[in-house]
């Protein structure tokens, strides 16, 4: 059942989304009424494939434990039946693994352009940028330090790898005349410490500490709304820029997490532009 | 200028803005029109999203409810959670900038001023006019 589910999402889909799922990269402008059912289908058919590749996960460890003990027992073709159909699954294990998309597609980044669509003027284009690959890819690698504590206490080698993953940002026009500009990037710290025991046996542990920053930019009509300097905060970082005709807002918020797959709160971005928003009043009208 | 049969539903996250769509039904607590997106279809009663959150309040905890994020495609899903983030967060929004323009030149015209400088209802206080008011 879950395979025809999966396999129907998957064809469901035309060649743009199935390039985005290979891919995991974009960098376009479309509505949000093509937006949504554009990343909608592909959210479907991760769903439907997450699935299925945890039932081939089962099906290779149930196949493969079996098949060898009943290599050694009989003289059948059973196990090797059953070592065929465990190469099969993980073959398509790996394929889906592949095509995985992270869990911020689903939980962050349809929610929040949901919400938007409250928000954005009617049939105009929001563009977006996505890069879901991940943060660890070399092509991301800002840094990279061995011994970070200086003089190692223990023997212990201790290697530390910074990445920075820009990974979403959007530009919108709203429907009361600004322009929304966001930025979501996580600058990534891999801590790998490695150790031998008093049996010589060496002993490797990764930990992960994330930074997320959310980038936003509202920029306003003068004519429409008044522009109050922002009290500083010791949450946030803030700034006003005037112009001509129009006053930028800009606003950095930044939380710490643990967990590399975490999706970040749709809250964090909400309130993040709820700031930047705070600072406006209603222009008076000229007449 | 919204129409008498217009959803009057406040949208947005950030400024408000009244929805404008065709209104379908009419909540059954506050009696205001909703168009199909902002009609929320319970089980005995049609509700306008700000009715829903409301009796909805008291099932749920605030918080857990406005980050659940995972019914996003179920319908009227962001007016839940915009007045579910309003309500638990100290955010006002902003009445959205072109709010003026909905009035109309009937509606200026009550507040004109007179060539010399002075609004047309002033002769309601003039003595001995006409204008049906009296003292008390």
């Amino acid at each position: 059942m879950s395979i025809l589910t999966a396999l129907n999402a998957y064809l469901h889909l035309d060649t743009r989304q199935r390039t985005f799922m290979r891919e995991k990269e974009i960098d376009t402008s479309m509505t949000l009424e093509e937006w949504i059912p554009f990343l909608g289908g592909v959210a479907r058919a991760d769903r439907a494939s997450d699935v299925l590749r945890k039932m081939l996960g089962w099906l290779t460890i149930l196949t493969i434990v079996p098949g060898f003990v009943l290599a050694i027992v009989t003289e059948s073709a059973t196990p090797l039946l059953l070592w065929i159909a465990s190469s099969v699954s993980v073959f398509c294990w790996l394929r889906l693994r592949k095509i995985d998309m992270p869990p911020s597609l689903d939980r962050f980044l349809l929610p929040w352009l949901v919400l938007l669509k409250e928000d954005v003027a009617p049939k105009s284009e929001v563009s977006l940028r996505l890069d879901l690959r991940g943060a660890e890819l070399t092509q991301k690698a800002i840094m990279a330090a061995d011994m970070p504590n200086g003089v190692p206490r223990s023997p212990r080698a201790c290697n530390d790898n910074y990445f920075r993953d820009d990974w979403a940002s959007g530009t919108a026009s709203l429907a009361d005349g600004a322009i929304l500009q966001w930025d979501i990037s996580d600058f990534v710290r891999k801590r790998v410490k490695t150790r031998r025991n008093a049996r010589g046996k060496t002993k490797r542990k990764t930990k992960y500490k994330i930074q997320r920053s959310f980038d936003v930019n509202l920029s306003v009509r003068d004519r429409d709304y008044a522009v109050s300097n922002i009290v500083p905060d010791t949450a946030c970082r803030a700034s006003v820029k005037r112009g001509e005709k129009r006053t930028a807002v800009r606003i950095r918020t930044r939380s710490v997490g643990r967990e590399r797959f975490t999706p970040p709160r749709l809250t964090d971005l909400v309130d993040t532009i709820s700031r930047a928003y705070s600072s406006l009043s209603v222009a008076p009208k000229e007449r | 200028m919204q129409s008498l049969n217009s959803c009057t539903v406040q949208r947005g996250i950030f400024s408000l803005r009244e929805c404008g769509n065709a209104s379908t039904d009419t909540c059954a607590q506050c009696m205001r029109p909703v168009c199909m997106e902002h009609a929320h279809y319970g089980a005995e009663q049609i509700l306008c999203p700000q009715c829903y959150a409301a009796s909805s309040k008291d099932k749920a905890d605030e918080d857990s409810e406005s980050e659940d994020t995972s019914d996003w495609d179920s319908p009227g899903w962001s007016g839940r959670w915009s007045t579910e983030y309003h309500s638990s967060h100290d955010y006002v929004p902003i009445s959205a900038a072109g709010a003026h323009d909905s009035f109309d030149d009937v509606d200026r015209n009550a507040f004109a001023t007179r060539s010399d400088g002075a609004l047309d209802d002033e002769g309601d206080d003039r003595a001995g006019s006409s204008s049906g008011f009296s003292d008390s």
